[in-house]
């Protein structure tokens, strides 16, 4: 069954944000510990190699948001060429002569897909309930899913 | 880069030494780029809404911002040039459509990098009143992006803070 109507998308969404909001909070917690939060953009401007393992937090919260898609649906083309272009990536020498070209794509993923954990933990922050969810917050998480998408990213 | 030159009992300021003067106009552009402004930006992103390019003006007051916090004789280091100049002055034309994550991509990652100094410099001109035994990374980063080098090398320890 795919679902058409926009409500019962919402509606399936908000529920599976609800199943998996510890896991979600969880990996929230994990991102927001300063080292990682502040390192990020740091390593851009320093030319940190560091800042390539980054991509392996990419792609945790990547994993909890296919969790999320509602059945029949795939991730946007948008998100998955945002992905794509983030991860991935290894470390050489040469990435130092082009480093934004190279490394702007990582910072851009990981940030994207950070705010997209966030958005769908505010949809039930909003209510002030655990088992509840705001149609709001769920309206903002919706572009991310496409029914033509794929919820892997090549 | 430039290379300012620092000893272990320098105790000039090496960063932004107007933080302190611009620190209310650098929250109160913080706060109004809170959380669900944040939302908002992502979700135009992925709604390819043209309303996303309006966006620029907010970025385009923030690099204002920490450019009023610039320490005297720096700019801005090319990297940082470079983002801003991908992610602002940009008007919508419907081919960019075909093009969305790359040109309304560029307008996000502007907003973002532009956000993160400001968020770096309000944090420490309100929470590093005392010396830090190190620097923390958001403070080096604050340093490069004004182009300036030696005051946060690998294991560099600095005696005193330096702020104004």
């Amino acid at each position: 069954m795919k679902p058409s109507d926009q409500y019962d998308i919402a509606h399936m969404i908000g529920n599976k944000i609800i199943s998996e909001l510890p896991r979600l909070r969880q990996i929230w917690m994990e991102l927001n510990r300063p080292p990682i939060q502040f390192n990020l953009i740091s390593n851009f401007y320093r030319h940190e190699s560091e800042l390539y393992g980054f991509q392996k937090f990419t792609l945790q919260i990547v994993a909890t948001l296919r969790s999320l898609a509602p059945e029949g649906h795939g991730f946007s083309n948008d998100f998955r060429e945002v992905i794509r272009c983030g991860t991935g990536h290894e470390f050489r020498p040469e990435d130092n002569e082009h480093w934004p070209q190279h490394v702007g794509p990582i910072i851009h993923a990981f940030f994207h897909a950070r705010c997209l954990l966030d958005i769908a933990i505010q949809c039930v922050d909003l209510t002030g309930l655990p088992t509840e969810f705001s149609f709001l917050g769920v309206a903002m998480l919706m572009p991310l899913f496409d029914p033509r998408g794929s919820l892997d990213i090549p | 880069m430039k290379v300012i030159p620092m000893t272990h009992d320098q105790t000039s300021p090496a960063v932004p030494s107007r933080l302190s003067t611009q620190l209310p106009r650098l929250r109160e552009l913080l706060a109004q780029t809170e959380r669900s402004y944040l939302h908002h930006l992502m979700s135009k992103f992925y709604r390819q809404g043209c309303a996303l390019y309006e966006h620029q003006a907010m970025t385009e007051e923030m690099v204002s911002a920490l450019a009023s916090i610039a320490p005297e004789g720096h700019g801005f280091c090319i990297q940082f040039q470079e983002i801003i100049r991908l992610g602002t002055g940009r008007e919508f034309k419907l081919e960019d459509n075909n093009h969305w994550t790359e040109r309304a991509g560029a307008i996000v990652q502007a907003f973002l990098h532009a956000r993160y100094f400001l968020e770096m410099a309000v944090r420490y001109a309100t929470e590093l009143s005392d010396p830090p035994e190190r620097l923390p990374s958001g403070w080096c980063a604050m340093c490069n992006l004004f182009d300036i080098t030696d005051v946060c090398g690998p294991g560099f320890k600095h005696p005193k803070y330096p702020f104004d």
